[in-house]
C-alpha cells in the first residue's frame, strides 16, 4: 500500500487538474448573484499575475495585490451580474474564491397600539349635556413612528366602527338564536306533554281492557 | 482487507465530497478552478509537409521567385480581439535582409495588404508584423504570398507564423 501511495497522489493530482476548466484568455464570463449585499473575491494562481490579467466589474475594486494571490471587493446588489474578463495574453491556472453575503429582506412591520378608554366628559353647553367620548389616552408606536399617524388613527378608529357594528350584528344574531331556541324548547315541552298525556291514555286503556280480561275469567 | 480499505477511503470521500457541497451551499462561497488558455490557433494548411503547424521549410529559394502559404486562424474566444501576427523568414546558411524581398501579402476574402514595410532585420533572419481584429469564435482563412527580390542569395528558407494577443 506504501509503495502505490506516490501513485495514487499523482493520480489524485491528475484528477484535479482535469476538473480545471479550460476558459480562452480574452473572453468574459459572467456570473448571476440574485441576492447579493458584499462581494469578495479571492484569486490564487499557479504563476504569477500580472497587472490587469483579471478584470472584473461592475463596481469591483482590486484590493489586495500579490505574486499569485489577488483580491477583489465588488459592492452587488440583488440581481447583480459579474463580469469576468480574462486579459488576452493570460496564461495561467487559478482558483477563484468568491464569498458573498446575502441580504434578507424582512416585511416591514408596523404595529401601532392603541389603547382606548371611555371617560365621561361633562361639556357645559347651554344643554348641559353629558357625552360619553371616546377619547385616545395613551399611543405606542413600536418600533417606529409613522409619519402619517393620524392617518392611522383614523384608520382604527374606522376599523374600530366597522367592528361595533360587527359586534352589534353578532349580538342580534345571537339574540335571535335564543328566541328561536325558547322557541324550539316551548316546542319540544308541548310534544312532550302530548306525549305523555297520550301514554297515560294508552295505560289506562290497557288497565281497563286487563281488569275486563280478569272480570270475565272469574264469570267464567 | 484491501476491499475494507477501499471501502472506508470511497466512504471518507464521499463524506467529504458531500460535507464540501453542504458547506459551499451553506456559506456562500463559490469556487471553481479553471485555466486561462491561448485564445488564439494558428495552423498553416499549404503547401501540405511543412515542419509543423506555424513554420514551414521552403526548400530552397531563388531570387525573383514567389512562394505562397495558406493558414488559418481561429479566436477561440468570445469576445473580438485585435491579434499581431509575426512572420519570420530564416535562411539556414546565408543572412537574408529586408531589402532582399519585394513584396510580403497578406490575403483573405475581404482584404489585401503588404505588409513589407514593418520588416525588421534580426540576427540573419528578418519579420514582419501586423496586427488585425479577429471577430469572436470564428476563423479566417489567409494567404500569405512572399515576392523575394532578384538580388537574393540562394539558401534553404524557412517561414515561421505566428500569432500573438
Amino acid at each position: 500500500m506504501k509503495a502505490k501511495l506516490p501513485f495514487l497522489s499523482f493520480l489524485f493530482f491528475i484528477f484535479s487538474v482535469a476538473l480545471a476548466t479550460n476558459y480562452y484568455s480574452g473572453s468574459s464570463y459572467f456570473y448571476d448573484f440574485p441576492s447579493c449585499k458584499n462581494l469578495n473575491i479571492t484569486m490564487i494562481c499557479s504563476n504569477k499575475i500580472d497587472l490587469n490579467e483579471f478584470y472584473f466589474s461592475p463596481n469591483c475594486f482590486l484590493v489586495e495585490n500579490q505574486t499569485y494571490v489577488n483580491k477583489w471587493v465588488c459592492d452587488c446588489w440583488n440581481g447583480y451580474k459579474l463580469n469576468f474578463t480574462i486579459n488576452p495574453a493570460s496564461n495561467n491556472t487559478c482558483d477563484i474564491y468568491m464569498v458573498y453575503t446575502q441580504e434578507i429582506e424582512f416585511p416591514e412591520k408596523r404595529e401601532v397600539y392603541v389603547h382606548y378608554s371611555e371617560t365621561p366628559i361633562v361639556y357645559n353647553t347651554t344643554l348641559n349635556q353629558t357625552i360619553n367620548q371616546t377619547i385616545i389616552e395613551k399611543e405606542k408606536i413600536v418600533p417606529y413612528i409613522p409619519e402619517d399617524v393620524n392617518k392611522t388613527i383614523e384608520e382604527l378608529k374606522k376599523s374600530l366602527e366597522e367592528q361595533k357594528i360587527i359586534n352589534e350584528g353578532n349580538t342580534r344574531t345571537i339574540s335571535l338564536l335564543m328566541e328561536n331556541l325558547k322557541e324550539l324548547q316551548s316546542k319540544s315541552s308541548f310534544y312532550m306533554n302530548l306525549a305523555l298525556f297520550l301514554t297515560f291514555l294508552a295505560s289506562l286503556f290497557a288497565i281497563l281492557l286487563i281488569g275486563r280480561f280478569l272480570s270475565r275469567k272469574r264469570n267464567l | 482487507m484491501n476491499k475494507k480499505l477501499v471501502t472506508l477511503l470511497g466512504l471518507m470521500l464521499g463524506l467529504g465530497a458531500a460535507f464540501g457541497a453542504l458547506v459551499t451551499v451553506i456559506s456562500n462561497v463559490i469556487t471553481y478552478s479553471f485555466q486561462s488558455k491561448v485564445p488564439f490557433e494558428l495552423v498553416i494548411t499549404s503547401p501540405q509537409g511543412c515542419v509543423d503547424n506555424t513554420e514551414c521549410n521552403l526548400g530552397t529559394v531563388y531570387g525573383g521567385s514567389t512562394v505562397e502559404l495558406g493558414f488559418n486562424v481561429t479566436n477561440r474566444a468570445n469576445n473580438d480581439l485585435v491579434g499581431t501576427y509575426k512572420i519570420e523568414i530564416i535562411p539556414r546558411n546565408q543572412t537574408l535582409d529586408c531589402n532582399e524581398i519585394s513584396s510580403v501579402k497578406l490575403i483573405d476574402l475581404e482584404k489585401e495588404q503588404d505588409i513589407k514595410d514593418t520588416c525588421v532585420k534580426t540576427d540573419g533572419s528578418v519579420y514582419f508584423n501586423t496586427s488585425e481584429t479577429i471577430a469572436k469564435e470564428s476563423t479566417v482563412e489567409k494567404t500569405l504570398k512572399i515576392t523575394f527580390n532578384k538580388a537574393l542569395h540562394e539558401d534553404n528558407y524557412t517561414i515561421a507564423i505566428s500569432i500573438l494577443p
